[in-house]
């Protein structure tokens, strides 16, 4: 057999985010643009501070969600649902505990003709009792099944000791709290935030000449509101060791965390780098010594959650029940692996030119290039940092990289959850 | 419109090439035929497994990941019944690294015990994860094994049983992967933002010199035809009844394969279809229902299946079902249902073009279908399907003898 050498590897220059129009609709709703593309389809993003930190009462964000699309006062579901459906289009109300977001895809030429179906859902909806009473059904239903899942509950239990039943992060959906809400706590809630004070809209694809002032012909009078602030709730930080015992299960989960800085403080990135370093790529340390090396694991990763108003860190995995303290006993170890040593040459390049490699991605083509465009405008408030973060990666130096481990990935200071 | 280049190396891998300027990536496709279907039956799991293997080293790159993530790249895979596909999205003046790595390992693979034994783990953890742990999650093993009794179509990719997959052994791996994993019996297909005639001299001189080799393949019975309806009703720890039907239906290839895709668009692909209005949105007999095909190469299976609200009654729940199917073959479908089908065709096509990645895959798919064009002319071939055709077929395999009937009832508290 022939030896035959890897070929060099060329870097990755120039990374830049492409340049977006930024304008306003009749209502002073911010839009921005990415207008680019060979294919004429397109993505319309609308998206309401309606989330719940603005919640009245707990829940009622995800439930005036989901019957968005169950009848307005001209169009009844499947009116709505059809004339999506004709054009192979599609709409979707989507909650991301922050905003609601309205979201479009569809042909560009088909636009015209769906955009008074979203007008209509936007300010007439029903929020009927019958559906609201099929909801809660199906709801009880979902939950019922999903307590029965270890990776559920151990998701519900971790956030909650995280920021507190009370807070709106940290409480869980309950039978309760569901049974609480009325078609009226919807109809006030839609009234506070889905209006154009509380609003921005995002397009992206290949558009036509006139599509922005489609959507200004549609949206531009959808009402003023009042702005809306988020509640005012104290976090209560109080790390925990947790464990739920359950019966006759294979496999256990596990979440390892804390609460960490936001994306706007200036270690930010060095502890972004960090992470993906940890447990954010296939070739992670957590994938390679827990999965690749030990077989404990089908899947295990690392994540940062930033919220608007708050994030968090953490270790998710599913394990063979059997190995559970194993796995921890490792994730144990890598994580004071990082703060102890340094960081191989070796392994540095490999991280960076993913990281790089994946930044390419993230601007690949309309849709990538908003996604990032609004994540930074939504969580560091200018799309500058895009470029902050570039030149971390292209600085980061193996003394960094341990230092945030020490600042930032101490297991004593985590909370740790296990199921199974 | 995909513009592509098509072409064979005198080795027999065959390659499709194409140029894509409006991204700055590149995307290799390496697809294996093999799949579950090649597997024998006493050793199902084994395509599934192999894959996990194949980022486990070959002769010049003994860490696969290390080296496409140092070019800025990421890659996965998956297996089917038909198939084994390899794919990997990198910066496009990287594109060699991911030639060289496809190439190696479809020569050079290195095969050892250690890496073994601890796939072998990972691949049981999945399946703890997908079927065991999941409720509804042993379905498909259940009703490919009541709808086929001889085709090799009875067992799930992942595997039949976890004893199966601890039985497999590394010679096992090693004599398949010798087997099938040649450039005779593989696709590769290429897109992005590349030079045509640069990137043949790259496939050239990396993929030139990989000896082909015989492929042999397990006798894979032609499945009987049905007579009549198989039954099974069981208990299982799920939240809602469940009914699933499943008939049997022509290759990938037959214009009856078409026609039943869309039909099962028509009866539950959005919220605005038959079933779905009717059936859960209507009269709330069932809080979820789906009609979809396999879509597998050989013959497979139409399948309805529904969960049911509770406290609907499942005799009343599976009789609505039937009136509706039976209202297919009695009527045919209305234009406006089609024409609908016809734009979601279109609709999915653009979206679908607007993914360097989705276009290097189906390229490799449709030519392992042996039909590369339809990557552009499958829109035009499902627009000639008519409301008759849709009830002709309807009536021909939409029937109660040629159906497996999988109830499973939710075990009382």
């Amino acid at each position: 057999m022939s030896k035959i050498p890897v070929p060099k590897i060329h870097p990755i220059q120039d990374i830049s985010l492409p340049t977006f129009g930024h304008q306003k609709l009749s209502n002073d709703i911010p839009v921005y643009v990415v207008n680019k593309g060979l294919q004429k389809a397109l993505k319309v993003e609308i998206v309401f501070d309606a989330g719940r930190p603005f919640e009245d009462m707990p829940l009622v964000s995800r439930v005036m969600t989901s019957l968005f699309k169950k009848g307005t006062k001209q169009f009844n579901e499947y009116e709505i649902a059809e004339k999506f459906d004709y054009y192979g289009a599609s709409l979707k109300s989507i909650l991301n505990l922050d905003q609601v977001k309205m979201t479009i895809y569809s042909l560009t030429k088909d636009l015209e003709d769906l955009l008074p179906v979203v007008k209509s859902v936007l300010t007439e909806p029903l929020f009927e009792e019958k559906h609201l009473a099929r909801y809660k059904r199906n709801f009880l239903i979902d939950l019922e099944i999903n307590l029965q899942k270890n990776d559920v509950v151990a998701y519900r239990t971790f956030t909650e000791k995280l920021f507190g039943a009370e807070h709106y992060y940290g409480y869980n959906s309950s039978k309760e709290l569901l049974e609480a809400i009325s078609t009226e706590d919807i109809h006030h809630h839609f009234n506070r935030c889905i209006n154009a004070s509380n609003a921005q809209i995002f397009i992206s694809g290949g558009l036509n000449d006139d599509t922005i002032e489609l959507v200004n012909k549609h949206l531009g009078d959808l009402p003023l509101g009042e702005k809306q602030q988020p509640q005012q709730v104290a976090v209560v930080d109080n790390p925990v060791k947790i464990s739920i015992q359950r019966k006759n299960n294979l496999q256990a989960s596990l979440r390892i965390g804390q609460r960490t800085i936001s994306r706007r403080h200036e270690d930010f990135t060095d502890f972004w780098i960090l992470n993906t370093l940890l447990g954010g790529y296939f070739g992670s340390r957590l994938m390679t010594e827990v999965r690749e090396k030990n077989g404990l694991t089908y899947n295990i990763y690392s994540s940062i959650d930033n919220l608007i108003y708050d994030s968090y860190f953490y270790i998710s995995a599913d394990v063979n029940a059997a190995d559970l303290t194993a796995t921890i006993q490792c994730i144990e170890n890598e994580l004071m692996k990082l703060r102890t040593e340094l960081i191989s040459e070796e392994e540095l390049v490999v991280l960076k030119n993913y990281i790089l490699g994946n930044f390419l991605t993230m601007i690949d083509g309309p849709f990538s290039i908003m996604a990032t465009v609004k994540s930074f405008l939504i969580h560091n408030g200018n799309v500058e940092s895009f470029d902050d973060l570039i030149q971390s990666v292209q600085s980061i130096t193996p003394e960094r990289i341990r230092a945030n481990a020490n600042k930032y990935l101490d297991f004593n200071d985590m909370y740790c959850v296990t199921v199974g | 419109m995909i513009n592509y280049e098509r072409y064979q190396l005198k080795n027999g891998l065959t390659i499709l090439i194409h140029n894509d300027t409006a991204t700055p990536m590149a995307a290799v496709n390496v697809l294996y035929k093999v799949g579950s279907r090649d597997e024998n039956p006493q050793k199902t799991g084994l395509a599934h497994l192999l894959e996990h293997l194949m980022f486990s080293g070959s002769l010049n790159a003994p860490n696969f990941d290390h080296i496409i993530q140092s070019a800025g790249g990421e890659n996965n895979a998956f297996t089917n019944n038909d198939i084994t596909n390899y794919y990997d999205i990198v910066p496009a003046n990287n594109l060699e690294t991911a030639l060289f790595l496809e190439a190696d390992r479809m020569n050079n693979l290195i095969l050892k015990e250690d890496k073994f034994e601890v796939q072998k783990k990972v691949v049981i953890e999945e399946f703890k994860e997908t079927c065991l742990e999941k409720p509804y999650g042993m379905i498909w093993h259940n009703l490919s094994q009541m709808a086929f009794k001889q085709n090799h179509y009875q067992w799930p990719t992942i595997g039949f049983n976890i004893k199966q997959i601890e039985d497999i052994t590394l010679q096992d791996v090693k004599d398949f992967y010798k087997n099938f994993y040649s450039p005779n019996n593989a696709i590769l297909s290429i897109a992005g933002n590349l030079d045509i005639e640069k990137t043949k001299a790259l496939v050239q001189q990396y993929f030139d010199n990989i000896p082909s080799s015989p492929v042999q393949r397990t006798n894979n019975p032609i499945e009987p035809a049905q007579n009549r309806m198989r039954s099974r009703t069981q208990t299982g720890k799920v939240p809602l009844h469940s009914i699933h039907l499943a008939f049997h239906m022509p290759d990938r290839l037959s214009k009856e394969y078409m026609a039943l895709d869309l039909l099962s668009d028509i009866l539950a692909s959005g919220d605005s279809a038959r079933m779905v209005k009717s059936l859960s949105k209507e009269s709330e007999i069932f809080s979820y229902i789906d009609v979809y095909i396999t879509g597998t190469q050989g013959p497979g299976l139409f399948l309805v299946e529904g969960k049911l609200e509770e406290g609907t009654d499942l005799v009343a729940a599976e009789k609505a079902i039937w009136e509706v199917l039976e209202t297919i073959k009695k009527e045919e479908v209305t234009t406006k249902e089609l024409i609908i089908c016809q734009n979601k065709f279109e609709s999915a096509l653009v979206f679908s073009e607007m993914s360097v990645l989705n276009k290097t895959i189906n390229l490799g798919y449709f030519e392992s279908i042996g039909k590369p064009e339809m990557i552009n002319n499958e829109a035009e071939l499902y627009k000639s399907i008519t409301p008759a055709d849709i009830k002709k077929v309807a009536r021909k395999l939409i029937t109660k003898k040629n159906c497996s009937r999988l109830i499973i009832k939710k075990k009382n508290k």
